[in-house]
């Protein structure tokens, strides 16, 4: 049904304003109004409305007594997690497929793995190579917290005599220089600062 | 600003090469396979070279390029203007000042430095495709680790010539796992490969294929106990700057069998005289 409408042009001047922020027309804006001021949006609904979306609607009941505020057990803060990782990773996705235009794949068959030391466990799914073509192999670039030549002493092609650098662990690179022709590469990022610590590379605790 | 994208090839291109170069330092004397473009010159003229430098290439790089040690030779010249036009970069003729130095067939005198990348163009990069021209075949001996065949070879030389008669392209092994070749460089070069500070990049265009050296790699001559293998060189002194230890060309002078030897790197050899260092038909500068 159609109304027709009078108001003082300053009030038309604001409506007008009002709405085109919200990218809807003017008729669409009174409309909402209404509803607000007959009750029909009742901000419960709208609540409910965001969980359900967000996946939050099987969440335990409220308590009813006043004093006790809504306990989060451990599985909101889980959900929570997961719906916030689930966009996280589709952001990922979309950033990795715009700017580096690669498929995202299983950990087994990928070129390029990236995250933290953690998060990459266990490497040894990474590809290695072949025997015939080793170069086949996944590079790791990995996140850590610090980058110091303090730590594990390496040795090998590219270093002169031996250097120093702030690794995770040893074992896992002792275990992948015993590959060599094979094994994975890595490259540890942190901040602005870059280290590569390639399969060929003899790792030893001091 | 010239009209080509940044050092002639296009970025994917670069990051794919770039991507092969890693994977090259990694795996020391490994050849990686790579997708080498057609370039604007022939193959055989250093197409993998230049492909290599174009992926290395920054702005504020100094560029020198030699031919046989030699700056002013055509390879030399075409490649150097190449790159000042489609990459717009500083060129420099001494080995010293240059931080990205292309080559071909020669290790420059002047000791190399941490921070230099040398890249060489290499004709066949794979050391065994002359004993073994299957590439499937060869492929399985760098991968069974299988190298007797060179080693045959190099003792027919003996047996026929009593000397290892390979006087360069002289095979070594690399962190004693990989056989390479270390491309048509003299043998006189071969003590060079090994521990040197710089990176040491190799580009094959036609053939599809870059290895590297990382700085400070173990890099062995293959010999025999009673055959050691030894870099050899013209038994003479250079006739212009008169250098003892480095490596001589000889030029012929007449008809009537006039010969000279002079240095084979030009840069080394003008940095001599200019010091004031004459040989035995040099003027003092």
């Amino acid at each position: 049904m159609a109304v027709s409408l009078r108001m003082d042009p300053l009030l038309e001047r604001e409506l007008e304003l009002a709405a085109k922020q919200q990218g809807i027309t003017k008729s669409q804006f009174i409309v909402d109004a209404v509803e607000r001021a007959l009750g029909r949006k009742d901000p419960y609904k709208l609540l409910l409305e965001i969980k359900k979306e967000y996946g939050l609607d099987s969440l335990p009941p409220r308590r009813r007594r006043a004093a006790e505020k809504p306990a989060p057990d451990e599985t909101t803060g889980d959900r929570v997690r997961k719906v916030l990782r689930a966009k996280h990773e589709a952001s990922m996705r979309d950033w990795v497929a715009f700017h580096v235009g690669a498929p995202l794949v299983a950990a087994e068959a990928a070129d390029f793995a990236l995250g933290t030391w953690a998060a990459l466990q266990p490497v040894t799914r990474f590809k290695i190579g072949q025997p015939d073509y080793p170069d086949r192999s996944a590079t790791l670039i990995v996140e850590v917290d610090r980058l110091t030549n303090h730590g594990p002493a390496l040795t090998g092609p590219g270093i002169a005599l031996a250097t120093w650098l702030s690794l995770p662990e040893t074992a896992a690179f002792r275990a992948n220089r015993a590959l060599f022709p094979l094994g994975f590469d890595c490259l540890f990022t942190f901040g602005n600062r870059l280290a590569g610590l390639p399969r060929s590379t003899k790792v030893e605790k001091i | 600003m010239t009209d080509y994208n940044f050092a002639y090839l296009d970025e994917q291109t670069k990051r794919m090469i770039r991507r092969a170069i890693l994977k090259g330092i990694a795996v020391p004397g490994y050849q990686v396979p790579f997708a080498s473009r057609e370039m604007p010159m022939p193959y055989g003229w250093g197409t993998g070279g230049v492909q290599v430098t174009a992926a290395c290439l920054v702005p504020e790089d100094k560029l020198k390029v030699i031919d046989q040690g030699a700056d002013d030779t055509t390879n030399a010249v075409s490649i150097r203007r190449f790159f000042q036009r489609t990459a717009n970069v500083a060129v420099t003729e001494a080995t010293e000042e240059a931080t990205v130095i292309q080559t071909r067939h020669r290790i420059p005198e002047t000791p190399l430095t941490e921070g230099q990348i040398l890249v060489y163009q290499v004709p066949i990069p794979e050391p065994l495709r002359f004993l073994e021209p299957r590439e499937t075949e060869t492929r399985k001996m760098h991968e069974l680790e299988e190298y007797g065949l060179m080693h045959v070879k190099l003792y027919e030389d003996i047996a026929r010539h009593g000397q290892i008669a390979t006087s360069y392209a002289y095979p070594v092994k690399v962190e004693g796992r990989y056989v390479m070749d270390p491309s048509p460089i003299p043998k006189f070069d071969n003590p060079k490969l090994g521990q040197n500070p710089a990176i040491q990049l190799f580009g094959a265009g036609r053939e599809q294929r870059i290895y590297a050296l990382p700085p400070y790699t173990e890099v062995v001559s293959l010999d025999f106990d009673d055959h050691p293998f030894q870099p050899s060189k013209a038994a003479h002194d250079c006739d212009l700057c008169g250098a003892k230890d480095s490596y001589l060309d000889e030029v012929i002078t007449d008809d009537a069998g006039g010969r000279m030897f002079v240095c084979s790197d030009t840069d080394f050899c003008a940095g001599r005289r200019a010091k004031g260092h004459t040989g035995r038909l040099g003027e003092a500068a």
